[in-house]
């Protein structure tokens, strides 16, 4: 759920309130689904009907603005695609604080999907909302609920150490020890197209770890203590010496060179992270350095220990809404490593689906953008080989 | 007052002094070794206090370390120190662990000095706990035992805490935890008799009634003992003040119990009952009754033993004595087989009673000789003077007979004359004589002695008021509350007549002539006074001798008679007389 | 088994993958389900009658009749865990535009308790008992309801445990169609026994046994030691039950804790106080340490997805206020007895916190947690279960058990009925929050120990609409010689 407006998060969880008093304005919210990652485009069909109702309290030519408090991306496209709409219908958006101020909040409940606007004229409070239902599923009989299970499918194997992998389009980026290499799909099998290695080469952690990451065109490879940048087709391939920020589910600073944790502005150190949905009750889970899961709230505060586990990403269920996590842990008495699925609710971890064991020992387990499929990186012992492995959820058909 | 009664109370002065004395001086000596007792109890009864309160301590500590060492604390301190994990998993984790080492409060604070866990105040978590200091960023590191104010949910009490510093990955966690200290504590104590115990607990700004327990609870009266309390939180010093209650007096020793601060977070007070003492005293007291009466009654019996055998011999012989007086000389005293002096004085007395009968013998057979040799000298001078004039008449006749017939005649006629006077006199002398003799027992009846006496003095009027002598003034001074007597009226008027015959005689030249009438000893006196010549010593002396006149004429019977009737009505006469001024006539009869 | 895309063979021959079609919360060894045996069942509260048009007015007593119920009478239709509705008793329906006449074809074959079969007669019977204000009629083997007033929303209505079919075959005695039957209900437990000729197959259990006025601490104690197998769990059990290794079923936070004010302290002077007072509470804390992170904080009456909008539209955030601020409020004012039942242990810890919150910037607070007469409070704090599942119903709901009065005390404005649209729900919900005369506190789930000698075979046996699932819960055989 993600709110535009006066919303903001204070310290140790307690709502803070700066009301913009006195003033005509008009805060705007914009509800996001329940799935904290669902796109914009899952409530763009009900902006035009909000925008209308807008325009029609405001009056044509109307100026107002929209407070935005949410930096996350659904919101602000949200944001962005009304604007767009409103402006279509006469309305000025305008910045300053005099204005009215609209604010949108769009989710859905068990039955429809909505998106309500405040319209705030001094102390006059207008609400307008479009909603449209969600289609009413009769399950089958002898349905209990859909059930879930984990789809490991793999993507690609080799020799050398594996670190990421990355589809673009028809193409896997590889990124290992070495470099990074770029493969495309011809008859059945992966041929590389491209390579470049990391110059100069590094002494790399013992538990190396090492990400890739595209940023609009630009590719970006993150290793402990490197960056290194060039593009899908691995031109201009340069590496420095640097730490950023790598693309974790918390706030970082990046890897240090010669460990393989990370850590939160507070200092607290993790190995892994993912983000959560909002059923979960919390924001963000983290593997901490006692392998503890951890559940963190907006503000970074542990509100729950849920289990244990190696590493965790998340992914989302094509088939329902919820929060759900993949761990990777050690299976009691062999040398292989499980993958679990886990629905959070209210802060309490259910198993979801049967785990599946993968052949070796998960090194790598990434959420991706979209948080829709996760990557697991195997270390198969005996075949001593690398396996990349693309993690989702399958729906019963 | 008799002996007897002069000896039984003589002797019960004696028993109640000495028993009031002793009542006292023990009373005295029972308070001030009683007092000495309380202050050597109350002293050790404090320190007896101090060191359970010091034990008390000790026991919070050793449960604070229980709980310290425990596996639960341990382990949550390496979780917390180790991970950072949320401490609000352990929110919780106060209470069971109290409860476990029966403390009645516990925290579990952070460095920080923020409440972890609170087992008395489950709420106050995340809240800094209330004695880190203001402006502290961390709790102090000591470990120690103090008494400090504990706020609870539901009241704020003392509380006896330690303190347990427990390393907690680069930090540490402290355990602050203890036991209230109330009614609970002062129950532990063994008290004497008459002792208590009682716990002021200086958590409210004001004294009230909640903050004073002692063993059974809230003490319903603070005011006596606010003053003391009031001294010991000022000076912080132990203090001792006698406190009186609704019922009672008890003497208070205050002990001050301070804070980590050195404030006054309490106080002791040690009370130790004066009833007991009173109690003591009481007994003392009552017993010194009970005692002084037994002695009272001991006294009496053997004041009564020791009267009887002292004062009956002796009361014996007075009673002998009086007797003796009485004339009934032949009284026995059986008091002579005692021994000792009252033995002797009995056969004294024995002796005097047989010497005086022998001597009353001799001296009435003396007097009976002498009355009868007076009696014959009266009577042979009452005869002779008659006689001699018969004498010579007779002589006369017989020298007549030589006289001439006329002659004759007329001495006969005159002698005759002479005779027959003569014979009156010698007559009335008999007759006198005879009366005296005669006089019978009285008649005794119910009469009143005024009109005696106005009856006797009746037969005066006349004469008195004659004129042919010099004036003689009567007064009668008659007491109209002397009631009545039983006497013989008669009698008593003869006696009466013949004083006032004597008085009148005694006043030749006239006078004053009173006679009265008195209530006297139970009964009534006649007194009979003139203002004559008096009476000498000697005449006194044998006034009431029969024939004994100092007049010239006169038979000498007349005080006889008088003597003779007061002694059958068993009175007493007496005289009062002194020689020109007059003389004054007793007479004291009984009523019965 | 899917297939690999990738060239290694032995990649491909060391891969397993078991895909399970049922999401279990048993061990990852799957079973075959295993018949027979009791279900022990734990619940603090007792409940007289299962009769679904029993008026039922304890809280405790309703919750529980709402648990147990489904088990006997079943609805036409119910709501399923992702919140659509699922066919029971009917196996389609259809409506016209407006909602105003509804046709539900039944499911055939259905047997009831007593052997005879469920006929639309039957069911209409029922219906009108439990619905007087629609029109029930039959068609052929379909029921017709007409609702006094168009409704779109009947058939979620009709998912309502309250409109069970019950069929009376006397005066006192019901007869159901679920999975199980009433063997006995007395004053502290009920059995019920399996239907053998249950539609949808007989349940794995042979009877479920649910003993009543079981306090938490004793649930916990037969939970640990293994003499219940279904147990209501308190948030701070959780994590010693999880550190034991057992399992813990949650539902959505459907229940919100919420502060109402007295009448008395509910009129618009003491709003300031109300405001105030509102700004002390600490719900973050609340939720993540005394609810052990079970619970939510609730600003709003409607959670997010209940309700489709953040409570951010409905709720002002109030800033904690200084003490300052709070003592300059006239004492009366800043004087609060906050009232709460006694027999609920969680919220009297919830209640003591607010009291220290509130203490702590100047109000002074009193918890009183009476069992007889006591003086009349200034607020209390109300637990209200969230038992619908669309916003206006589900608000309408609250207001039943917060109290009309209440409601309408603190809501002079916009009406709310069965239906209202969303903007009207906005409105009402923020009409009813603004004065601060009714106050959210925290969400919590129901939380249940699932024993593990319990397993399911399809689902979970608590879904997170607090339904049991009891039907598909077995037990294992090594475990079966119990009373």
């Amino acid at each position: 759920m993600v709110v535009l407006s006066f919303a903001a998060v204070g310290i140790h969880g307690r709502d803070s309130f700066a009301p913009v008093r006195g003033l005509v304005t008009i805060g705007a919210f914009l509800l996001c689904s329940t799935a904290l990652a669902q796109p914009s485009s899952t409530f763009r069909d009900l902006l035009p009907d909000l925008a209308d109702k807008i325009a029609s309290t405001l009056g044509a030519s109307a100026r107002a603005s929209l407070a935005p408090t949410s930096d996350e991306q659904s919101a602000r496209d949200v944001e962005r695609d009304l604007a767009t709409l409103l402006t279509a219908r006469g309305l000025r958006i305008a910045t300053d604080a005099a204005s009215p101020s609209i604010a949108v909040s769009c989710g859905e409940n068990l039955r429809e999907r909505a998106c309500v606007a405040e319209i705030r004229r001094g102390e006059v409070r207008d609400i307008v909302s479009a909603t449209k239902a969600l289609p009413v599923h009769h399950a089958h009989d002898g349905d209990v609920a859909r059930a879930v299970a984990i789809e490991a499918t793999p993507l690609f194997a080799q020799r050398a150490r594996i670190l990421d992998v990355l589809t673009i389009d028809e193409r896997l980026v590889v990124l290992d020890t070495a470099g990074v290499a770029v493969y495309r799909r011809a008859n059945d099998e992966w041929q590389p197209i491209a390579s470049r290695a990391i110059e100069p080469p590094r002494i790399w952690p013992r538990d190396v770890r090492g990400r890739l990451r595209l940023a609009g065109s630009a590719l970006e490879a993150l290793l402990p203590g490197v960056v290194c940048r060039t593009t899908p087709a691995l031109t201009n391939f340069a590496c420095t010496d640097e730490r950023e920020p790598w693309p974790l589910a918390v706030e970082n600073a990046g890897l240090d060179s010669l460990r393989n944790t990370f850590q939160t502005p507070e200092g607290t150190p993790f190995f892994s992270a993912a983000s959560l949905d909002p059923a979960a009750g919390a924001r963000t889970v983290i593997v901490d350095l006692t392998h503890s899961l951890v559940l963190m709230d907006e503000s970074r505060t542990p509100v729950a220990t849920i289990g244990t586990a190696d590493d965790v990403a998340s992914v989302a269920a094509p088939c329902r809404s919820g929060a759900y996590i993949v761990t990777s842990a050690g299976m009691p008495g062999t040398s292989a490593d499980a993958l679990r699925l886990w629905r959070l609710e209210s802060r309490t971890a259910i198993q979801a689906a049967t785990p599946v064991t993968v052949p070796g020992r998960v090194m790598a387990l990434w959420s991706t953008a979209g948080a829709r499929i996760a990557t697991a990186i195997v270390r198969d012992t005996d075949g001593d080989r690398y396996a990349a492995f693309q993690i989702r959820i399958s729906c019963n058909r | 007052m008799t002996l007897r009664t002069r000896l039984f109370a003589l002797v019960g002065a004696v028993v109640a002094l000495t028993d009031i004395l002793v009542t006292a001086t023990v009373a005295s000596s029972a308070r001030r070794a009683f007092a000495a007792v309380d202050d050597q109890r109350t002293a050790v009864l404090v320190t007896q206090v101090r060191r359970e309160f010091v034990s008390e301590g000790e026991q919070v500590a050793q449960r604070l370390e229980r709980v310290a060492s425990s596996d639960e604390v341990v382990r949550l301190a390496a979780d917390l120190g180790r991970s950072k994990t949320n401490a609000a998993a352990y929110v919780g984790a106060a209470a069971p662990l109290a409860a476990s080492q029966g403390l009645d409060f516990l925290d579990l604070v952070s460095e920080q000095g923020t409440i972890i866990s609170s087992a008395h105040a489950p709420a106050r978590f995340g809240y800094r706990h209330p004695w880190l200091p203001p402006g502290a960023t961390s709790m102090p590191e000591s470990e120690s035992v103090f008494l400090q104010r504990v706020e609870f949910p539901n009241d704020v009490a003392l509380g006896v805490v330690a303190t347990r510093s427990i390393p907690a990955g680069d930090g540490r966690i402290l355990l602050v935890g203890g036991r209230r200290l109330d009614e609970r504590f002062l129950k532990t104590l063994v008290l004497p008799a008459g002792t208590r115990v009682l716990l002021y607990r200086d958590v409210e700004p004001e004294i009230t009634h909640r903050q004073l327990v002692d063993a059974s609870g809230v003490v319903a009266d603070v005011q006596p003992f606010e003053p003391l309390i009031a001294r010991v939180r000022q000076t912080r010093q132990d203090a001792r003040a006698q406190i009186a209650g609704s019922s009672d007096t008890e003497s208070v020793a205050a002990v001050p119990l301070a804070g980590p601060d050195g404030a006054v977070r309490g106080v002791l007070l040690v009370a130790s009952s004066g009833r007991e003492l009173a109690s003591l005293v009481n007994r003392i007291r009552w017993s010194g009754l009970l005692f002084g009466a037994l002695g009272l009654v001991v006294g009496c019996g053997l004041s009564y033993i020791v009267a009887a055998r002292v004062t009956r011999p002796v009361e014996e012989l007075a009673d002998a004595a009086r007797a003796v007086a009485a004339g009934r000389w032949d009284v026995q005293v059986h008091a002579d087989e005692s021994s000792g002096e009252v033995g002797a004085l009995a056969r004294a007395f024995r002796t005097m009673t047989e010497q005086l009968a022998d001597q009353r013998d001799r001296l009435v057979q003396a007097e009976r000789v002498a009355a009868w040799r007076e009696l014959a000298r009266r009577l042979a001078h009452e005869l002779k003077n008659p006689l001699f004039p018969l004498r010579i008449t007779v002589d006369n006749l017989t020298r007549a007979k030589s006289l001439t017939p006329a002659e004759f005649d007329e001495v006969f006629e005159e002698s005759v004359g002479t005779l027959t006077t003569g014979l009156a006199n010698l007559n009335a002398v008999i007759g006198r004589f005879s009366d005296f003799a005669r006089m019978p027992m009285p008649q005794i009846a119910d009469l009143s002695p005024n009109d005696v006496a106005q009856r006797a003095v009746k037969l005066f009027h006349a004469q008195l008021a004659s004129g042919e002598r010099p004036p003689i003034h009567l007064t009668m001074d008659l007491d109209p509350s002397v009631g009545r007597i039983e006497a013989d009226g008669e009698q008593l008027g003869r006696a009466l007549t013949n004083l006032l015959v004597n008085a009148i005689d005694a006043m030749p030249q006239g006078g004053e002539l009173t006679i009265r009438t008195r209530r006297a000893n139970g009964g009534v006196r006649f007194e009979v006074s003139d203002t004559g010549q008096g009476l000498t010593e000697e005449e006194r002396q044998r006034l009431f001798t029969p024939y004994y006149t100092t007049k010239q004429h006169g038979t000498g019977l007349g005080l006889a008679i008088v003597q003779s009737v007061v002694a059958d009505h068993h009175g007493r006469i007496w005289v009062d007389s002194e020689p020109g001024r007059g003389t004054t006539f007793h007479i004291e009869l009984n009523r019965t | 088994m899917l297939p690999f895309r990738f060239a290694s063979p032995a990649i491909v021959n060391a891969f397993c993958v078991v895909v399970c079609v049922a999401s279990l919360i048993a061990t990852p060894t799957a079973a075959r389900p295993q018949y027979g045996g009791t279900l022990r069942v734990s619940a603090h509260a007792s409940i007289r009658s299962l009769d679904p048009g029993a008026a039922i007015t304890d809280r405790s007593e309703a919750v529980l009749s709402a648990r147990m119920r489904p088990l006997v009478f079943e609805t036409l239709v119910e709501v399923d865990a992702a919140g659509g509705l699922r066919p029971v008793l009917a196996e389609s329906w259809e409506s016209d535009a407006a909602g105003a006449r509804w046709r539900f074809r039944l499911r055939p074959g259905v047997t009831l308790h007593d052997g005879s079969p469920l006929e639309a007669w039957k069911i209409a019977a029922a219906l009108r008992t439990t619905a007087t204000a629609w029109t029930v009629s039959t068609d052929g083997e379909a029921v017709v309801v007409e609702p006094a007033r168009p409704e779109r929303d009947l058939a979620w209505a009709l998912a309502d445990p309250r409109h069970a079919i019950a069929v009376r075959r006397s005066a006192a005695e019901l007869v159901g169609s679920g999975p199980f039957r009433i063997d006995r209900l007395e004053s502290g437990r009920a059995l019920l026994k399996a239907h053998d000729a249950y539609w949808a197959g007989r349940p794995f259990v042979d009877s479920v046994q649910v003993d009543f006025q079981r306090s938490p601490r004793v649930q916990l104690a037969d939970f640990e030691s293994g003499r219940a197998d279904i147990v209501e769990l308190q948030p701070s059990d959780v994590r010693r039950v999880t550190e034991r290794g057992l399992r813990v079923a949650a539902t959505r936070s459907i229940d919100l804790l919420v502060l109402v004010f007295e009448s008395n302290r509910a009129e618009a002077a003491s709003e300031p106080a109300r405001r105030l007072f509102a700004g002390a509470l600490d719900r973050s804390t609340i939720a993540s340490v005394l609810l052990q992170g079970r619970a939510e904080p609730a600003r709003s009456l409607l959670p997010s997805w209940l309700s489709g909008y953040s409570p951010e539209l409905v709720a002002s955030t109030v800033p904690r206020p200084t003490r300052t601020t709070v003592m300059a409020l006239p004492a009366a004012q800043r004087t609060l007895t906050l009232r709460v039942d006694p027999a609920d242990a969680v919220a009297h810890s919830i209640a003591d916190r607010i009291a220290e919150d509130a203490r702590e910037v100047g109000f002074t607070v009193t918890v009183q947690a009476p069992t007889g007469l006591a003086p009349r409070p200034d607020v209390r704090l109300v637990r209200a279960a969230l038992a619908s599942t669309s916003p206006d119903r589900s608000l309408l709901q609250l207001g039943a058990e917060l109290g009309s009065r209440t409601l309408s005390a603190a809501t002079p404005g916009p009406v709310l009925t069965a239906g209202a649209s969303l903007d009207t729900v906005v409105r009402f919900e923020r009409a009813v929050l603004g004065g601060f005369v009714v106050i959210p506190v925290v969400r919590m789930p129901e939380l249940f120990g699932v024993g593990d000698a319990v397993d399911i075979s399809e689902g979970e046996a608590v879904d997170p609409t607090g339904r049991w699932n009891f039907a598909n819960l077995w037990i294992r055989s090594s475990t079966r010689a119990r009373p």
